[in-house]
């Protein structure tokens, strides 16, 4: 308040603050897409992440952090609603226990890329009518800590445009399972299927059996157990 | 509507139960009998019970067929676009 009463004590003050509002609301960012993809043996993943809210030393070391197309990884877990993807066999964190339950009041959904040593958590708000209301982006590299958060927009109405494409599986335990990708545009609020089938290895069924579920409109969907009755 | 993967209980949006999915078989829908001129509905392999794809109905007409067929027999996809799944305590 100190410092707001000190700007405007003189009138170049007043203007030049009302001038840095006004270039700052003026200046609309482009929106930027980093794509980021990996392999097991048979299975491709890929992630899309939006990066217009980053800094550009944040987007840096995004583009340069993550694994490169067509890199191998080791293992991927997927534990309830968190996302996780390791070179090396992972261990569930506290936190993602703590984050991974939502509920029909305040959804929260949490998905973790996690590639060693760096962790990128995607953090998902959701108000009680299932609005996604509020996304933060938090990624600590390198012993330091990023935060970014994009705050309020609600992709019913169709307001901004952040776009999350995440590649996910689709299989049942009836015959051979397959995977499919979805791009999910929360612009248009829909989902885009361009995606391929390919067959599994038994090394990819095997950790598929792992995954309890993942929700649709989030790349997240299940694979042992695709219908209730 | 809401799917609760702890109790598999499907609740209408408005938060009212429509019914606990319980299925003691192991059902498959692929397997069923389709029937003509529904899309919406096919017969268990196992119980011979009709199957009704929740798919196709909003909340309201879910909870009638429970009202007029309490054993009625529902399928609940986890990547229906109608149905949120959720996990709440127990």
């Amino acid at each position: 308040m100190l410092y707001l009463n000190n700007i405007f004590k003189n009138r170049h003050g007043f203007i030049v603050f009302f001038a840095a509002i006004l270039l700052f609301s003026c200046n609309k960012k482009p929106k930027k897409t980093i794509q980021t993809s990996f392999k097991t043996e048979n299975t491709a993943f890929q992630y899309f992440i939006d990066t217009t809210e980053l800094s550009k030393e944040t987007e840096k070391i995004f583009s340069k952090k993550f694994t490169p197309i067509g890199q191998k990884v080791k293992s991927i877990t997927i534990y309830n609603y968190n996302v996780l993807f390791s070179n090396k066999q992972l261990e569930i964190e506290k936190d993602f226990i703590q984050l991974k339950k939502y509920n029909r009041s305040g959804f929260i959904t949490d998905v973790y890329v996690k590639m060693e040593p760096n962790l990128l958590h995607e953090k998902y708000h959701y108000n009680s009518k299932n609005q996604l209301v509020k996304k933060t982006l938090t990624s600590k590299m390198d012993g330091q800590f990023y935060q970014s958060s994009i705050e309020s927009y609600d992709y019913t109405k169709k307001k901004d445009s952040v776009v999350i494409r995440i590649d996910s599986f689709e299989g049942s335990s009836y015959g051979t399972p397959t995977y499919n990708t979805y791009a999910y545009d929360l612009k248009t609020n829909t989902i885009d299927s361009e995606f391929q089938k390919i067959k599994l290895s038994k090394q990819d069924i095997h950790y598929l059996k792992k995954f309890t579920r993942i929700r649709n409109d989030l790349g997240y969907f299940e694979i042992t157990q695709k219908s209730y009755y | 509507m809401f799917l609760d993967l702890n109790s598999k209980k499907l609740y209408t949006d408005n938060g009212q139960l429509i019914k606990q999915m319980f299925c003691p078989k192991t059902p498959n829908w692929e397997e069923f009998n389709s029937i003509e001129n529904k899309p919406y509905q096919r017969n268990c392999n196992h119980c011979k019970h009709a199957v009704v794809d929740t798919n196709f109905f909003n909340d309201k007409e879910l909870l009638e067929m429970v009202k007029n067929d309490a054993s009625v027999c529902f399928k609940v996809s986890l990547d229906q676009k109608n149905v949120t799944i959720i996990e709440e305590d127990n």
